[in-house]
């Protein structure tokens, strides 16, 4: 199945920063504020990364009008 | 707290609910002469959207979830808001795939060992895959009727006997699928998720009210005072580590949202147009993040009021507040709260077991009856087939939830686990043209095997659930298929099959 130059940047943006989040031994264990900053700096990108790629790979993909053709448990 | 016969008018008019929702969908569809059986179901976006939320909550929403957050903190929010954003791009690179092969086909599949079929034509690997699917079923379906029996035991003061609850509730949950099938249950799930959803927050904002006037900056001054191990890594019970801080979320990430049977076919085949697949997308995981938030808070808010409860009684945090502090601000709060817990429970709890036990007599009917053991049973009667094995699973799952584990989080993270290693093989087969039947089987039973090491060998079931699993299916099946040959013909059909589905539904502008 045919993948995208989008769809491949979407891909390697989103899982860098979901291993970024999973960096072993950032933040350091029971400490407060860095637990928080940490998530502030990975979590919000994370999310930001997987909505905005998501807009523009659907732009990439845009759809067909399938209207007629789809009308649910008829088909089945 | 509640009186038996409080509890019994409640579920009774519930299940009343249920039924006429059962009724409803069936004389309509009798109406319309749509013939989707018992089994397949094709909605629009708004109850797809819902029927995976509801099916995907469980019994997690009122009981393992907020024990989990008690135990686990803040920290273990973050790691599932980190697995929650994943599943718009999960969706896009499998799931929709999934769902554009499934329409090319005429939209036949009813289990997921199906769409493994179709790309790898190995009945082997159709069988192996349904017996797996099936062994995750029952203790999810056991979770559920082990939640809402101690729901009632415990609203009741204990007046309501535990196994009589299981029974009950089980022999309804099972007639209620035996007659609406799938898309009752779907149709049923778009109100029971704005139901728990809507009770979930209540229960919030009327715990914050009684423990903390309200204010969730006194809720959380408190605990950052008393236990301000909740604010960092690993936790309050010291369980969420580094290893367990990818282990879980991942494990969540793969196993619940897309793996599990009943989540495999909403996500993969229930959508009537690839537009309802990416409202999915787009809403799915904000809807999960403003239950999982509600979730936290509750958690949040009972340590804050109590910091010393058992492993066990963590999973009965909302009865336990409503039990020791919302009876001494308003009794009457209290039991309205206490009938919410349990509506609430008995909602999210009864729309995932419906949806497992749909899922779960498609599997036996479908992939083994039919194609395992080549019985083909007459049209007429498969309505009547499917009906018997779905009260027979019911039952068998009630006969578990009669003598449960401790934790309902165990049964239902091990659910998770043992599907996991069948992601690979899904993601391999849509991607990789080189990838062997015999490469499918070699890492569906290496990953299961490693599934149940991780478990019951190594005892790390609690850190890694199904990773290693997953990671083991990988492996073997990049080797596996390096050293093994199929017929090409018997992927060619599938590949064709893919760009036709492309050119159907997308126009790709790049």
């Amino acid at each position: 199945m045919r993948v995208t130059k989008t769809e491949k940047i979407w891909l390697i943006v989103v899982t860098a920063l979901y291993m970024l989040y999973n960096f072993p031994g950032l933040p350091a264990y029971n400490e407060t504020v860095p637990m928080l900053i940490h998530a502030a700096l990975t979590l919000i990108p994370l999310w930001a990364a997987v909505y905005i790629g998501m807009h523009k790979v659907y732009k990439v993909y845009k759809l067909r009008d399938t209207k007629n053709e789809s009308k649910g448990d008829v088909k089945c | 707290m509640l009186s038996p016969t409080t509890i019994w008018i409640a579920f009774a008019i519930y299940m009343c609910f249920l039924l006429s929702v059962a009724f409803y969908v069936t004389q309509k569809e009798k109406k319309q002469k749509v013939s989707g059986g018992l089994l397949k179901t094709s909605v629009a976006w708004p109850i797809l959207v819902m029927t995976y939320i509801a099916s995907l909550m469980s019994t997690w929403v009122f009981f393992a979830g907020p024990g989990a957050y008690y135990r686990g903190g803040m920290g273990y929010w973050l790691s599932e808001i980190s697995y929650i954003a994943l599943f718009p791009i999960i969706a896009h690179f499998t799931m929709n795939k999934v769902w554009m092969i499934n329409q090319e086909k005429g939209g036949t599949y009813v289990t997921p060992a199906d769409f493994y079929f179709e790309r790898f034509k190995s009945p082997a690997l159709r069988t192996i895959l349904g017996l797996i699917f099936l062994a995750a079923s029952f203790p999810y379906i056991s979770s559920v009727l082990v939640a809402i029996a101690q729901a009632a035991d415990y609203a009741t003061g204990g007046a309501i006997n535990y196994q009589t609850a299981v029974i009950v509730v089980g022999l309804i949950m099972t007639i209620f699928v035996c007659i609406g099938g799938v898309k009752s249950a779907a149709t049923a799930d778009t109100v029971q998720g704005l139901l728990f959803i809507g009770l979930l927050w209540f229960i919030v904002i009327a715990c914050l009210i009684v423990g903390f006037g309200g204010s969730l900056t006194a809720a959380v001054n408190t605990l950052w005072t008393n236990t301000p191990a909740f604010f960092s890594y690993p936790g309050p019970s010291g369980w969420v580590t580094n290893a367990s801080r990818f282990g879980y979320p991942f494990a969540c990430a793969i196993g619940w949202t897309i793996m599990l049977p009943h989540v495999f076919v909403r996500a993969g085949y229930f959508g009537d147009n690839l537009k309802a697949q990416r409202k999915l997308s787009y809403i799915a995981p904000l809807l999960q993040a403003l239950v999982w938030t509600g979730t936290m808070l509750i958690g949040l808010i009972g340590l804050a009021l109590v910091s010393n409860l058992t492993k066990g009684d963590t999973e009965l945090i909302i009865p336990y507040m409503i039990n020791n502090f919302v009876i001494a601000f308003n009794p009457t709060l209290a039991v309205f709260m206490m009938v919410a817990f349990f509506v609430g429970a008995l909602a999210v709890g009864l729309s995932t077991a419906n949806a497992f036990l749909t899922i779960a007599s498609g599997i036996v009917s479908s992939d083994l009856i039919k194609h395992t053991f080549h019985v083909n049973v007459p049209a007429e009667k498969e309505n009547l087939v499917n009906r018997i094995i779905i009260a027979v699973l019911g039952l068998g799952s009630l006969l578990i939830a009669i003598n449960p584990p401790e934790l309902i989080f165990t049964m239902i993270m091990f659910s998770i686990a043992i599907v996991m290693p069948l992601f690979p093989i899904l993601v391999f087969g849509l991607y990789w043209k080189k990838a062997t039947k015999q490469a499918a089987i070699a890492a569906t039973i290496v990953g299961v095997i490693l599934v149940l090491s991780t478990y019951f060998v190594w005892h790390l079931g609690d850190t890694w659930y199904g990773a290693i699993g997953l990671f083991g299916a990988t492996i073997t099946m990049v080797v596996v298929s390096l050293f093994t040959q199929q017929d090409e013909a018997d992927s060619k059909e599938f590949y064709d099959t893919c760009d036709r589905a492309n050119k159907r539904f997308y126009e790709i502008q790049e």
